[in-house]
């Protein structure tokens, strides 16, 4: 049943009546007969209603910078993941009597001082670059969630505690935090699994990096559960009874989908920077294993006469960084319009 | 007001400690031992152990390291005999700390005057190239300028020293190499938060009863809209010293922050971990410092 003011729009015939008589005499029966026909005509909508990912997408696919970043971050992920298959060469094979090639056609990015083929290379690296920002992504979404949503939900001493804990990691820098981490968990992988093919220091990366971003969507998602647990929609389902898994799970991740989505966007070039930043420093990748990182800290030395060997990784390193953080930007456009500057 | 600072104060101690706990446990818990990578005897590695006190259990070693640290002992090297870890400290943290002033120096210099630039020429070709560029150097990796910079300045066209701190000239590039983020990044803060108080009754009030422009700036806009900055002087100041590693590493400059990635390399474990506390102290004393001036700068905030 329509409440009363909705009625009166439909037949626009409703009046006020005065008390003078019974209860039943006063009941007007077109208030409650059902609509005509025509009256359920009018009501259809103009337009086909949109879901808000119908929306989204619009949105995105018109904001012509984003749109470039994703095509742009695409045609890196088929060069890193396609391009070795397709390459003649392995990226730790070393080619006797071609060291140190400039850029030519069998090479399009030259060799190093050991013949080894550096456009492999770099795909390779590039490889364990966007390998680092999805696992980020799948990590950053799964634990920051699920504390965050507990934190928020639950609220309490158990809130208190992961907030206290978010604020020191805060207070120190990452990069810190990951080299400690890194160094601690590094000696214990290398007497529990001696011979890994990522090496001690690559995967242990991959481990701090768990450790630590969750941080930021923690923070993001608890805020976002602190807003919408006002809701009246969330007090009707409580009021039926329902669990606060089922709330929690059907009523305000949903409505924070966006703002987490975004969230997990922006985390993926930190982690990309923050990877090949530690593998320039020489504490990540190791030989003959290649990220982008490590290829510019290997090119250092003999930067003055072969400054290609650098020039190639540290464009990719530049490209990828900044295509994900336009097209973080494009998806929150997209997704959450409030965010917007 | 007292009683805001005194809470930051003891929050700042509390975080320290639990991050010298952390990084106390972190480094001894796992197995191994610092000796294991060095090519001698079991009897060998038994002694050292005794001579560094690695043979009592670990609360013990924990207390002591307390202990030495409050009197401002954090250990010897192991890689570097003869000297304690406080003294190698001491020796290399002035060059980078002489750098990353200069750098933040630097940074406020020019992104405080042309973020205002940017806001007095708003929706013009000036302000259109200066949001461009600061919107490029922002997502610029510091190791990839500092690279840039090396090889066109310092060997194409060897204009530039390329190692060392000997002369001022070569305080140029690792400078504007540190600089160059935090300044595009002050840049658009600075311009945005004057866009911000434009609309704002005093300076309606200052404008109306005549004052030329520039004293409408210097008494009454700047002095608000500077805010943002400040409290962006913490993250900064992070962002310096964590450039500075890479940096010192690019240019050979032989400050603190080089000396850290070496001894992560040699695994001198007790130059870890005195490094990245003394580091973590400095960076939570500065955000306290941030917090405190932020706290007198803006009389509206209650506590």
């Amino acid at each position: 049943m329509k409440p009363i003011h909705e009625r009166e729009k439909l037949t626009g015939e409703l009046r006020i009546q005065k008390y003078t008589q019974p209860m039943s005499l006063m009941l007007n029966i077109e208030d409650i007969a059902p609509a005509t026909e025509d009256q359920k005509k009018s009501r259809v909508k103009m337009r086909e209603s949109t879901t808000y990912w119908q929306d989204a997408l619009k949105r995105f696919s018109q904001n012509k910078v984003a749109m470039v970043s994703f095509g742009i971050i695409v045609l890196i992920a088929i060069f890193a993941f396609l391009g070795p298959l397709a390459a003649p060469y392995t990226y730790e094979q070393q080619i006797r009597g071609s060291e140190r090639l400039f850029p030519c056609f069998a090479h399009p990015f030259g060799t190093d001082n050991l013949g080894r083929d550096i456009l492999v290379r770099t795909m390779t690296g590039t490889r364990i670059s966007l390998a680092i920002g999805i696992f980020c992504t799948l990590i950053v979404l799964v634990i920051g969630t699920l504390v965050g949503s507990a934190a928020g939900y639950l609220g309490g001493w158990l809130d208190n505690m992961i907030m206290r804990f978010c604020e020191i990691l805060y207070s120190v820098p990452d990069i810190l935090i990951i080299i400690i981490l890194q160094i601690s968990m590094k000696r214990f992988l290398d007497s529990a699994f001696p011979n890994m093919t990522l090496g001690s220091a690559m995967v242990s990366i991959f481990i701090a990096f768990a450790m630590l971003y969750w941080v930021n969507m923690a923070r993001m998602v608890r805020g976002q559960i602190l807003i919408l647990k006002q809701s009246e929609y969330v007090l009707a389902a409580k009021a039926l009874g329902a669990s606060g898994r089922r709330i929690i799970q059907k009523h305000l991740l949903p409505n924070a989908v966006g703002a987490i989505i975004v969230t997990a966007m922006y985390q993926i070039p930190v982690a990309i920077f923050t990877e090949s930043f530690l593998s320039f420093m020489g504490l990540g990748a190791s030989a003959p294993l290649a990220s982008l990182g490590s290829l510019a800290n290997d090119s250092l030395s003999g930067l003055a006469s072969y400054p290609y060997l650098m020039f190639f990784p540290a464009m990719l390193i530049l490209l990828i960084i900044y295509a994900f953080n336009q097209f973080g930007d494009g998806l929150r456009d997209a997704l959450d319009p409030r965010l917007k500057e | 007001m007292l009683k805001y600072v005194s809470i930051r104060v003891i929050s700042a101690v509390v975080t320290l400690f639990i991050v010298i706990t952390a990084t106390f446990f972190l480094m001894f818990l796992v197995p191994g031992g610092p000796f294991l990578s060095e090519r001698v005897n079991q009897q060998t590695i038994d002694l050292m152990n005794r001579k560094y006190g690695l043979d009592k259990p670990l609360y013990v070693q924990y207390g002591n390291y307390l202990k030495n640290m409050l009197k401002g002992d954090l250990g010897v090297s192991y890689k570097r005999r003869g000297y304690t870890i406080t003294e190698i400290i001491l020796e290399k943290f002035p060059v980078s700390a002489r750098m990353g002033g200069l750098a933040i120096l630097t940074a406020l210099i020019i992104s405080v005057p042309l973020g205002i630039l940017a806001a007095y020429k708003r929706n013009t070709p000036v302000d259109r190239v200066i949001m461009i560029i600061s919107t490029f150097g922002m997502s610029l990796p510091s190791f990839i300028i500092s690279v840039t910079l090396l090889y066109i300045l310092g060997m194409w066209l060897k204009v530039l020293p390329t190692i060392g701190l000997q002369t001022p000239q070569n305080y140029i590039m690792p400078v504007i190499a540190l600089a160059l983020n935090p300044t595009c990044y002050i840049i658009r803060l600075m311009r945005s938060s004057m866009l911000d108080i434009q609309g704002q009754d005093y300076l309606k009030t200052a404008r109306a009863k005549g004052l030329p422009e520039i004293l409408v700036l210097f008494k009454h806009a700047l002095k608000n809209a500077v805010i943002p900055v400040i409290t962006y002087l913490g993250p900064m100041t992070t962002a310096v010293l964590t450039g500075s590693f890479v940096i010192e590493k690019i240019f050979s400059i032989p400050g603190l922050g080089k000396y850290f990635i070496d001894s992560i390399s040699g695994r001198d474990y007790p130059m870890i971990m005195g490094t990245t506390i003394f580091f973590a102290a400095i960076l939570i004393a500065a955000n306290l410092i941030v917090d405190i001036l932020y706290s007198v700068m803006d009389p509206r905030i209650q506590y």
